[in-house]
C-alpha cells in the first residue's frame, strides 16, 4: 500500500480526523532566544536529548531554529561562545496548531527532518512535533480500536480493502430502521433467508445470523435504531458489516467485557442489554474489527469462514 | 424427548404448531436473556423462557431452535404468535412456573 492510499484509508476510517497538531504536540518546549551562546544550545540539546532547539524572541514568537548539523559547523569553526542568532536557521518549516494529521504526516514526508515547531496564528511557539510524538498519537488513537485476531494486519488489510466494494456491490443491503426492539431482527431474518439461498452451510449460517443478530439489537438499542447491515457472500466467506450514526461506544475495551453494558432496566426487560452482544459476536465470528468512539459512529466487520466451526 | 411429551410432562397448550408431533428436542435451555440463549448455539434445543416479545421467536430462529416453551402461562401477543407461524416454530404454553417446568422437564431425562 503506498502513503497515499494509506493516507486515504485513514481519512475514510475517519480513525485519526480528530488529531490535530495541538493535540499532538509536547508542549514542554525548550527554547533559547537570540542572543543566546552557541554553547547554551549545545549544553541544552544534551542535556534534554533533543536534535533541535526553537529560537523565539522575547513575545515568544518562532524566528529561528539550531540544528544538531549547525552546532557540528560552530564547533568546526569554533564559534561556540557566538549568538545562536549567527548560526540559526531563518526560514523554519513550521506546523499550525490546527494543521490535520496528514498535513502532519505530508510534512514530516516531504521535509525528512526530525521535528516541527507548532505555532499560532501570531507565529507564536506553542510546541514541537517530532516523530515520536505522532507515533503516540497513533497508539492513543488505536485504543479505540479492537480488532480480535492474531491476524490481525490480513483483517485490517482486508477491511480498508473492501470498504469501497461494500459501497459498490454488496450482495445483500439491508436499512435498520427501528423504534424500540418491535421489529429488530427483521434484517437478521432476511440475511438468513439470503444466506440459506446461496447455499451456505447451517453451521456457518447460524454463526453469522446470530452475530448479525446482536449487532442489530445493538443499534436498536444504543444508536437510535438508524444503521446498515451489509454482506458480502461469496467463496465460502461471508463477510457483515454493521454500521450506525453513533453516539459510539467510549471505551470498546470495557464493552466487549461479559455483562458489561450501558442498557437501560426498560431493555433489561425485553431480555437484552445483559452486556453480552459483542462478546457473543467475538465468540461467533472467525475475524472481528470493531471501529468507534466516544460520539462517532461505529462500525463493526465481522467475518465469517465456511468449515470453521 | 418428543415434543408431545413436552406437552404432557408440563401440562402446557401448543399455541402454534402444527408440525409438533414430529419434532423432537435433545436439551433445553432456560432463561429471560435472550443474549445469553444465544451464547448458546445449538440447534434441537428447547428455549424455555418468561419473556413473550417477539424477540423470543426472532432469537429461535437464528439459532434454528425448533420451539419455546413460555412459562407462567402468560398471554402470548398476537404479533408474537403470528411471527411464530412465518417463521415456522412452535410455540406452547404452560402454567408452570419456569423453575418448576425446568425441574419437571429435566427430571424426565432431558438435559441441559
Amino acid at each position: 500500500m503506498s502513503l497515499e492510499q494509506s493516507v486515504e484509508a485513514l481519512r475514510y476510517l475517519g480513525l485519526f480526523s480528530s488529531l490535530d497538531a495541538s493535540s499532538i504536540m509536547s508542549t514542554a518546549v525548550h527554547a533559547l532566544h537570540p542572543e543566546d551562546r552557541v554553547a547554551a544550545a549545545r549544553l541544552l540539546m544534551r542535556e534534554k536529548s533533543i536534535s533541535g532547539v526553537p529560537i523565539v524572541d522575547a513575545d515568544f514568537r518562532l524566528v529561528g531554529l539550531v540544528s544538531v548539523s549547525k552546532i557540528i559547523e560552530a564547533l568546526a569553526d569554533g564559534r561556540l561562545a557566538d549568538p545562536v542568532d549567527s548560526v540559526m536557521t531563518r526560514d523554519v518549516i513550521s506546523l499550525h496548531a490546527h494543521d490535520s494529521f496528514e498535513t502532519i504526516l505530508s510534512c514530516f514526508q516531504r521535509f525528512k527532518f526530525g521535528r516541527f515547531p507548532v505555532v499560532e496564528d501570531d507565529g507564536r511557539l506553542v510546541g514541537m512535533i517530532t516523530d515520536t510524538d505522532v507515533l503516540s498519537a497513533i497508539i492513543r488513537s488505536f485504543y479505540s480500536v479492537y480488532i480480535h485476531d492474531q491476524r490481525r494486519a490480513v483483517t485490517l488489510g482486508s477491511f480498508s480493502a473492501l470498504s469501497k466494494e461494500f459501497e459498490s456491490s454488496a450482495d445483500f443491503v439491508y436499512d435498520i430502521r427501528c423504534r424500540g426492539l418491535e421489529n429488530a431482527g427483521e434484517g437478521s431474518a432476511q440475511l438468513k433467508a439470503f444466506l440459506q439461498n446461496k447455499g451456505f452451510g447451517e453451521p456457518i449460517v447460524r454463526r453469522a445470523s446470530v452475530c448479525a443478530y446482536e449487532a442489530e439489537i445493538n443499534v436498536c438499542i444504543h444508536a437510535g435504531g438508524h444503521g446498515s447491515l451489509r454482506a458480502i457472500a461469496r467463496n465460502g466467506e461471508i463477510i457483515l458489516r454493521v454500521e450506525d450514526e453513533g453516539p459510539g461506544i467510549e471505551n470498546i475495551d470495557l464493552a466487549m467485557k461479559e455483562g458489561w453494558s450501558t442498557a437501560t432496566d426498560a431493555i433489561r426487560e425485553l431480555g437484552f442489554g445483559a452486556g453480552m452482544g459483542l462478546p457473543n459476536i467475538r465468540r461467533f465470528s472467525d475475524h472481528l474489527v470493531i471501529i468507534s468512539g466516544k460520539d462517532k459512529p461505529t462500525k463493526v466487520e465481522m467475518i465469517f469462514l465456511e468449515g470453521k466451526e | 424427548m418428543k415434543l408431545t411429551e413436552v406437552l404432557e410432562i408440563t401440562g402446557a397448550m401448543c399455541i402454534v404448531g402444527e408440525q409438533l408431533a414430529s419434532i423432537e428436542v435433545n436439551y433445553a435451555f432456560a432463561s429471560d436473556l435472550m443474549s445469553d440463549v444465544l451464547a448458546m448455539s445449538r440447534p434441537d434445543t428447547l428455549l424455555i423462557t418468561g419473556l413473550t416479545t417477539p424477540q423470543i421467536i426472532r432469537t429461535a430462529q437464528m439459532l434454528d431452535l425448533p420451539a419455546i416453551l413460555v412459562a407462567r402461562g402468560k398471554d402470548v401477543p398476537q404479533d408474537v404468535v403470528d411471527l411464530a407461524r412465518t417463521t415456522g416454530i412452535v410455540l406452547l404454553s404452560t402454567h408452570d412456573i419456569m423453575y418448576v417446568a425446568s425441574g419437571k422437564l429435566y427430571a424426565r431425562g432431558l438435559s441441559g
